[in-house]
C-alpha cells in the first residue's frame, strides 16, 4: 500500500493574470500507484493546458496497461514509450482543434507507476525522479541536457522519439518523488549528478504510514514549495508528487 | 482542516546551485563618442541598480564590459552582485569586427568554465552599441558570428544611434533586426535591457528570445 502527497506552486516569473504553467496527477489503480508531473514551456502560450492534457493521458494510460498487468516491473519498454507517443498525439489533436500550434502546448512528462513488486517510470525532457533504493536516493534519468537551463526537449516535439526515457524495473522502491525542473537544481547536485540527500529524508520524514493520499503533507509541501527557501533560489514553477510504501 | 504547525525549512535542505546568464556588453568607444560616453556611464550604473533590485537576477545575470576603440575587456564577467560598472572613456576608431570576434570568443571561454565548474547557464547575450560604422574588416567576423548564432550559440543584439550604419548593423544582428536609440537614450536603454533579463523562460533549444518593444528609447530599423 501507498501513501502520497502533492503541490505546485506558480513561480515569480509570472504576473497575476498568468497560471501555474506544471501540472502533476496521482492516481491509484489496484495496488499500482501511479503518477506525472509535467512541466508546461514558460514561452508557450498553452502549456499549463499541454502539461495537464499530458499528465492526464499518462495516468490514464497507466491506469488501462494496469488493468491488463497489474505488475508494471513486466511492461514492456514499448508499451512505456508509445504512451509518449499518445500524449503528444493527443496534445497535438487538442491543438488542432483550438487552432493553434502544437509548440504552443510544449510539456514535459516525468511519470512512473508503483506495484507491490515491479514499477516503471517514464521521462520526457527534464524534471526527475528519486527513488530510495538499497543503496539511497537515486535519479532514475538524470535530467537530459540541453546546452542551456533554461531549455528542454517537450513531449510535443519534432523529435521526441530521441528523448523518451523508460524503465522497468523488478523492484519496487519504498519511497519515490517526482518534480519538475523549478526545483530540480535545488535538489540535485550538478556536477556529481546525484540526489541532494537532505532534501529527500526531510520529504520523506513527512509522509505519515497510514495509506492513502495525505492532506497534511499536501500542506506540508505546498509550504515547502511557497518558502522563502525555494522562491529565493527559482522563480520557475515548482510542482512535486512524493510516494512512500506503508504497510 | 486545521492546518499543521510547519517547522521553519531549514536552509541546508535545498542546494544553492548557480544558474548564469553570460552578458557582454559590447560598447563602442571611439572618439565620437566622447559626447556621449557619460550617458553611457550613467547607463552602466543604472542597469547595476535596476538589476540589483531582483535578487535573482542579480546572482543570475554576469555581466562583462568591452570597449572598442580599441578592443579591450574593460570589465571581466561577474555577477551583478559583485560588479562596479566601469567609467568608460572615448577615442579611437571603430573596430567592430575585432570586437565581435573577441566578444565570441569571450564567450566561448566562459561557458567552458561554466561546464568544468557544472555551472548551468543560459543563452549568452552580446549587446552591441555603436554610434557609428567600422573601421576594420568587419564583413570577416561575418561568417564567425552567423554561425555561432545559428547554433544556438548565442543572442546578439544590435543597437545605433542615428549616425550609425544600420546597412552594417543589419548584416551583423540577422535576422533579428537592429534597434536605433532616440536621443541619446542610453540609461533608458540599459534599464530595458535589466528588465529584459530578468524573466528567463522555459524554451526548447532552438528558440530565439522574444523582446518587447523598445518602447521610448529605441526603434526597430526592420
Amino acid at each position: 500500500m501507498w501513501t502520497w502527497a502533492g503541490a505546485k506552486n506558480k513561480g515569480g516569473i509570472h504576473g497575476e493574470d498568468e497560471e501555474c504553467q506544471d501540472a502533476l496527477t496521482v492516481r491509484k489503480a489496484g495496488q499500482v500507484l501511479i503518477a506525472c508531473v509535467s512541466d508546461g514551456a514558460g514561452s508557450a502560450e498553452c502549456s499549463h493546458i499541454g502539461a495537464d492534457l499530458a499528465c492526464t493521458v499518462v495516468a490514464e494510460n497507466f491506469e488501462a496497461m494496469a488493468e491488463i498487468e497489474p505488475d508494471p516491473g513486466l511492461w514492456q519498454m514499448s508499451e512505456l514509450r508509445a504512451v509518449a507517443n499518445r500524449a503528444a498525439e493527443s496534445i497535438k489533436l487538442h491543438a488542432e482543434s483550438e487552432g493553434n500550434p502544437v509548440s504552443a502546448y510544449h510539456a514535459t512528462i516525468v511519470a512512473c507507476a508503483l506495484g507491490p513488486i515491479g514499477s516503471a517510470y517514464l521521462q520526457v525532457g527534464d524534471g526527475a525522479i528519486v527513488t530510495e533504493e538499497k543503496e539511497g536516493f537515486e535519479v532514475r534519468f538524470w535530467p537530459e541536457q540541453t546546452e542551456y537551463a533554461n531549455t528542454s526537449h517537450f513531449v510535443t516535439g519534432p523529435d521526441v522519439e530521441n528523448h523518451i526515457e523508460a524503465f522497468v524495473s523488478k523492484t519496487s522502491p519504498g519511497f519515490a518523488c517526482l518534480f519538475s525542473d523549478g526545483i530540480q537544481y535545488l535538489v540535485l547536485h550538478q556536477k556529481e549528478q546525484r540526489p541532494h540527500d537532505k532534501f529527500f529524508e526531510r520529504v520523506k520524514a513527512q509522509m505519515p504510514e497510514r495509506p492513502g493520499v495525505s492532506p497534511t503533507a499536501d500542506m506540508w509541501l505546498q509550504a515547502m514549495l511557497q518558502s522563502d527557501q525555494v522562491c529565493k533560489r527559482t522563480d520557475d514553477d515548482t510542482a512535486i508528487v512524493v510516494i512512500k510504501r506503508v504497510a | 482542516m486545521e492546518r499543521p504547525e510547519i517547522e521553519p525549512f531549514e536552509e541546508d535542505m535545498f542546494l544553492n546551485t548557480e544558474r548564469r546568464c553570460p552578458v557582454i556588453i559590447l560598447q563602442d568607444t571611439s572618439a565620437s563618442m566622447r559626447g556621449w560616453i557619460h550617458q553611457v556611464n550613467a547607463g552602466l550604473e543604472d542597469l547595476k541598480e535596476d538589476l540589483s533590485q531582483d535578487a535573482l537576477a542579480s546572482q543570475r545575470v554576469e555581466i562583462a564590459v568591452v570597449s572598442f576603440g580599441p578592443v579591450q575587456l574593460v570589465q571581466d564577467f561577474v555577477t551583478v552582485d559583485q560588479w562596479l560598472p566601469p567609467a568608460l572613456t572615448a577615442s579611437g576608431s571603430t573596430p567592430m569586427g575585432e570586437a565581435l570576434l573577441f566578444a565570441v570568443e569571450q564567450l566561448r571561454l566562459r561557458k567552458r568554465a561554466y561546464r568544468e565548474a557544472g555551472i548551468p547557464y543560459y543563452r549568452p547575450w552580446i549587446w552591441l552599441v555603436t554610434d557609428g560604422a567600422p573601421t576594420d574588416d568587419w564583413r570577416g567576423a561575418l561568417d564567425t558570428v552567423h554561425a555561432e548564432r545559428r547554433r544556438g550559440g548565442l543572442e546578439l543584439f544590435t543597437i545605433g544611434t542615428d549616425q550609425a550604419d544600420f546597412g552594417v548593423l543589419k548584416e551583423i544582428s540577422d535576422p533579428r533586426p537592429p534597434v536605433r536609440l532616440r536621443q541619446a537614450k542610453y540609461r533608458e536603454m540599459f534599464v530595458w535591457l535589466s528588465q529584459s533579463l530578468k524573466p528567463v523562460s522555459k524554451a526548447d533549444p532552438g528558440s530565439q528570445v522574444d523582446l518587447g518593444d523598445p518602447g521610448s528609447w529605441g526603434e526597430v530599423k526592420t
